[in-house]
């Protein structure tokens, strides 16, 4: 048993290592270009009419560096805690500002990965928000584990399992 | 839990300020003018 729980650690921990990698590495590409080209990143984020107008620039101004420094703090797991819940904060934001615009009925380049303001085919509303979803998804797993275990091993939960299964092992 | 989550503000806390900072200075330096 001992050695399933160990194995199940370790998966786990490989699970959270993998949406680490794969988080970070998404975040510091999203910001690239945001940061080469913020004029196109503040009509993107025109384009959704949710912050007033004074709001735009800065957040212009700022996202794209916020989006940096999480990517690299998630990849080398530098300043952890803070960085998968700015990271779960941002990518909630982010699914509902896209929620808001689809039922609003606006259809626009979301402004993700790339600063171009020319709706395609491949930028539909629907496959932005699945792809937002999914990303969400990852990011709560890795907050509820990240934020959870530690409670579940402060509460004696370990050392419950271990007794409950030495009881186990005794009877048998 | 607790402990977890206090430290996981002061560190976004952090991270929030280097934002702030860098993306300030970089716009500063660059003189990028912005359309909005």
């Amino acid at each position: 048993m001992r050695k399933f729980m160990k194995h199940r650690n370790q998966r786990e921990e490989l699970y959270r290592r993998g949406i680490d990698i794969l988080l970070g590495a998404l975040f510091l590409y999203a910001s690239i270009h945001k940061i080469i080209d913020p004029e196109s990143f503040a009509v993107a984020i025109y384009n959704y009419r949710i912050l007033p107008f004074g709001l735009i620039n800065i957040a212009a101004v700022i996202l794209p560096w916020l989006e940096l420094a999480i990517g690299l703090c998630l990849f080398f797991r530098v300043w952890y805690f803070g960085a998968v819940l700015l990271a779960d904060l941002l990518l909630s934001v982010f699914f509902l500002a896209l929620l808001i615009s689809s039922i609003r009925g606006i259809d626009i380049q979301c402004g993700c990965f790339s600063t171009s303001n020319e709706v395609t085919l491949a930028g539909s509303m629907l496959w932005y928000l699945i792809r937002d979803g999914l990303l969400l998804f990852l990011g709560i797993y890795l907050f509820i584990k990240t934020f959870a275990a530690f409670s579940h091993v402060k509460k004696g939960g370990i050392k419950a399992e271990k007794s409950r299964q030495e009881s186990i092992n005794g009877h048998s | 839990m607790k402990d977890r989550l206090r430290r996981a503000l002061w560190e976004s806390g952090l991270i929030l300020a280097f934002a702030v900072v860098v993306g300030i200075i970089a716009n500063i330096i660059r003189s990028v003018p912005l359309p909005l």
